[in-house]
Formats: C-alpha cells, structure tokens, sequence
C-alpha cells in the first residue's frame, strides 16, 4: 500500500490510463499493477459470467492478468486495451470450459451478483421473482456453448457495441448478430421454460 | 409497416440499427403491443440480470493481486538495490562536499593520501520470472535431461522434414476455410478430431454446429456421414479418424446447412497414448496447451504451454509443429509468450527459433477460427 502511494506521488501521479499502458508495454511491472487494479473487477466480472462457479472465474482472472503481463511487450498501444484484455479472458474461459466436463448440477453461487439488498415486505415478492429470474437466466448463460457466452456476456453484462465485439472476439460483425440471436433466444426460451411459462 | 423481426428488434434495442430505420421502428412499437411487449420483456430479463450483480470484497482482488506479484525476496529485487546505491551515494555525496573537523573535505583529503580510492558498484539481480512461481518453470527439466536451456532454443536438426510437411497442413488448414468461406449457409461450431490409430496425436474433426435446416458431412478422411439431432439446437456430427499415424490428412470436410459459418477444432495428446519412455520422461505435471485461430484475412494467434519438457514420438513432433508453424509471423498475435513449449525427441531439439524461421503463407480467403488443445494429462 505504502509503495503504491510512493509510486504515484513520485512516477505514476496522476498517470493516464495510455501512460500507464506505455510504461507496462515497456515492462514497468508497477505499471502494470495500477492496470490490473484499473481492470481486475470487470474482468472478473466476465470470467465470472463466463464461467459456472467463483473458483473457476478466479483462476481465469488470475490467468488472464498473467498471460496479459507476459503478452504486455506485443501489446500495440494504439489499439483498446479492454478489447485485448477481454479476447485474452474470454479466450481463456472458453479453454476452461472445454478442458472440463461440464457439471450434470449446477447451482448459480448467488454470493456475488445475489443483489444483497434487504427486501421490504413490501416489495418482497417482486424481490422473489427478481431473484428467480436472475437465477434462470444465470443458468441458461452457463448452459450456452462457449461461443455464444462470450458473446451474450460482452453485449448483455459489458454492453460492448457490435464492432466491439466483434474485435474483442475476432469474428465478423455477422458473427456476433448470429451468436446474439441464437444465445438471447436460447436463454429466453430456458428462462420461460424455467419460470413456468411466464416472463 | 409490418412486424420486423425479432433479431431487428434486438439490434434497435442494442441501438445497432442505422438511424432511419430504428426510427421506424420505433414509430411501430408505439403502437404495436406485440412488438412493445417483446421488447419489454427481453430488456427487462437482461436488465435484472445484469444489475443483479454486485463486485465481491476488495480482499478478494487483493489476495489474487498477490497471486500476480512474484515472490521475491526484498534483497533480490532490482528496487532493494537501487534504493541501497542511492543511499549509498547520497552518503558518499556528503562525506565528500561536507567539510570534516579539521577543516579538510575528504577531497582535499584524498589529494594529501595515496590511495583513497572509493568505488561504489551496484548489482543487478533480475527479478524471479513470473511463471517460475506460478508454475513451477523448466529450470528442473535442465537438469532431468541434461541439456542447456539455450540448446532448446537453437537446435536444428530434423527441421527440414518438418518444413516439407508443413505444406501439408497448410492445404488442409486452406481447405478448411475455403469450404467453410463458400457455404455462406454454414453456421457450425465445434471440435475437429482426427486421431491417429497411433494414438497419439490427433487433430480433425469433432463438429458440432447449429443447424437450421439440413447438413451434409463429406469428404472427411475417413467417415461420411450425416447430421444427427440432439436437440432442437444442436446438431452432432460425430468424429472421425485418420489412419495416417501423426494425423496429417485431416480436417478436411464439407459443412453445409443452417445460416453463418464458424468452425473451430482441437488437437490432443495424452499421456496414455504415449510410449513408456515418453511417460517416464514426464512427470505428471506435463501439460501444454496450443492454441491457433484462423479468422477472415486470415490472422492467426497461437498460444503454447507447457510446464515441462516432454519427449514425444517423431510424427507427433511433426505434426503437432505443422499447427504450430503455418503462421505467419507479421500475423501472429499471442496473448501469451509465443512459445514456451519445449519438445525433445532423439536429439531434435526446438524452441520459438524453429517456428518462426519456417512459415507457410496462407491464403487469402478464409472464414471461421479453429483451436488447438494439447494435453497430457
């Protein structure tokens, strides 16, 4: 912590986001670190959406930040780092996912992204359904095939545009529409299908 | 206006649509219920999904923060010692300018003695890679095989007759997409698996794509077949096998039906398909893992892997190296170090040197990705 504030108030103050990214392309490890700080909540985030339980979105996340660092000095600045960051996570989810069998059970870990907000009497059982249909739709993602995950992930959760996506994944824009399609109504067919035919 | 359809609705939604025609539809869901109800529906299930979710604890970024940090003791880091030289030099800076009791500087001093010589060398020590920490590294293999690391990087033997089979792959991989480029109806995603009765590498065809109306398999290497339906979605076609040992006739095949196109595949090896000395080389740590994508203009990327050296037979080097080396350099993106697969095989020897040195241009039409996974479990 105290390196982290000796480190801003003598070489990174104030360091924007393109400088910290030149520094660490130039193998600056503490750059690097104020990167991994700057992105390791969202790319959590989509390891973990990407992924069916806590350890698995960790170890990607973890994973991710260490092929980036490794991969820092092929890095072109002038490209987005996020849609970097993000090909090098999804592509590391989906290697997990294809590396494992997948789970005959699976439960949604609600202890992040389970809201946490205490429910009034009042609103309680909109709460309830609230929490339903974020558990079907959990389920449903975890049950699309790698491809259409990631690609539902980053427009739905990350709300990355089309063109985005498209680079962040390597595929065409018609790709990603197609993927869209599918996915959205692979998960709204399993969300009606688990919630009794209602939405 | 009728009904648009409900891909157009989601792009109007995604604010994807071009400005006069998600005017008009928005002109139609204002009075259209269906269209309004549709769309109500799908915002309001991704909405309560994604604003469902909350960050977990800062100490749980914290610990995996620590995770990344290599484990370095605080005498070994480049930082230790540059913080030592310039204490050390500030403190020389001021014995030197700061005059003593006597009313000497230490300089004037030195000029009276004969040797006051004061030298001050600071030490470089690299900081400990992070992979020897996370993983445990290759510097054990050195000694378990006996040969310099640096041997690995710039051994050549053999790479001659890896280069003439690297054109092999390459019209494979050319076919591949070409295939898959012109049935702009293709909309498939899956496994290729071409084993060899070897069994040892394989790499082909394992599809499993998604579509809409019918499909056809043919000229795969060995099997013909056609779609079965799992389920509403899905559509397995199964594997097939090469009988070539080492797998190089492989993957190529027609794919037709449904809407888009994407083909993707992977390679393996295990440690049940390797011989016993190959087994007695690896330790149950080996694992490596390759990765090469083929996108349209042909971009390729590759990842490899691999936490010891391993020993394989000759066309399983060969092969494997033919997924490796059809790359062309200005296109390979790596979201890892390029190679740190090392493979040892009756003296052949080869590291990044050998794949980079042999490249087999690509064509320049292709359309799809496809993976590769090597795993010795």
């Amino acid at each position: 912590m105290i390196f982290h504030l000796v480190y801003f108030l003598t070489v990174g103050l104030a360091a924007s986001e393109p400088e910290l990214l030149e520094k660490a392309v130039q193998g600056d490890k503490e750059a690097f670190g104020e990167i991994v700080r700057m992105y390791e909540k969202r790319v959590f985030r989509v390891a973990r959406r990407m992924c069916n339980c806590d350890d698995d979105a960790w170890d990607i996340t973890q994973e991710a930040f260490i092929k980036a660092m490794k991969a820092m000095h092929n890095f072109n600045t002038e490209y987005r780092f996020f849609t970097w960051m993000y090909r090098i996570v999804s592509n590391t989810a989906i290697n997990l996912s294809r590396s494992r069998s997948r789970r005959a059970e699976v439960e949604f870990d609600e202890g992040y992204g389970g809201g946490g907000q205490t429910a009034t009497a009042d609103t309680a059982i909109q709460e309830t359904r609230r929490d339903l249909l974020v558990t079907a739709v959990q389920k449903a993602v975890e049950q699309l095939t790698p491809a259409l995950r990631s690609t539902f992930v980053l427009r739905v959760d990350q709300e990355l545009s089309y063109e985005e996506i498209a680079e962040t994944l390597d595929i065409a824009t018609g790709t990603v529409m197609s993927r869209l399609n599918r996915a959205r109504s692979f998960v709204k067919t399993f969300v009606v299908s688990e919630l009794g035919g209602e939405l | 206006m009728t009904c648009p359809d409900k891909s157009t609705l989601m792009m109007w939604v995604d604010g994807e649509l071009p400005e006069s025609e998600a005017k008009s539809i928005s002109e139609h869901t204002r009075y259209c219920s269906n269209c309004r109800g549709f769309v109500s529906a799908q915002k309001q299930m991704e909405s309560v999904w994604r604003d469902a979710w909350v960050d977990p604890a800062d100490a749980h970024f914290e610990t995996m923060r620590r995770k990344l940090k290599p484990v370095v003791p605080w005498w070994r880091t480049q930082r230790t010692w540059y913080i030592a030289a310039a204490v050390c030099a500030v403190y020389i800076g001021v014995k030197i300018f700061y005059v003593d009791g006597a009313g000497k500087s230490l300089s004037e001093i030195a000029a009276e003695e004969t040797s006051p010589t004061v030298r001050v060398t600071t030490e470089e020590i690299p900081e400990t890679p992070v992979e020897e920490i996370i993983e445990g590294g290759c510097d054990g293999l050195e000694e378990e095989i006996g040969i310099p690391q640096q041997e690995f990087a710039s051994g050549q033997s053999g790479i001659s007759e890896i280069q003439e089979e690297l054109s092999v792959h390459s019209r494979l991989s050319a076919t591949d997409s070409e295939r898959a480029d012109e049935e702009e109806d293709v909309l498939l995603e899956g496994d290729f698996t071409v084993a060899s009765p070897e069994n040892s590498l394989y790499f082909g065809v394992t599809a499993t794509g998604y579509l809409q109306d019918t499909c056809e398999v043919s000229d795969l290497p060995v099997a013909t077949g056609e779609c079965e339906e799992t389920d509403e979605l899905c559509w397995d076609l199964g594997s097939v096998s090469s009988t070539e040992p080492g797998g190089l006739d492989t993957g190529a095949g027609t794919l037709s039906g449904g809407v888009g196109g994407a083909i993707s595949g992977s390679a393996g090896l295990s440690c049940d398909d390797l011989t016993d000395s190959v087994q007695r080389v690896c330790p149950s740590q080996m694992e490596a893992t390759a990765e090469a994508s083929v996108y349209e203009g042909y971009r390729i990327s590759i990842t490899l892997e691999s936490k010891e050296i391993i020993q394989i037979q000759r066309y399983q080097w060969n092969s494997l190296f033919l997924l490796i080396d059809s790359l062309r350099p200005e296109n390979r993106y790596s979201i890892g170090e390029p190679l740190v697969l090392r493979i040892s095989n009756e003296g052949i020897v080869s590291g990044p040197d050998v794949l980079t040195g042999t490249v087999i241009d690509l064509p320049e039409t292709g359309y799809g990705d496809c993976a590769v996974t090597v795993l010795f479990d």
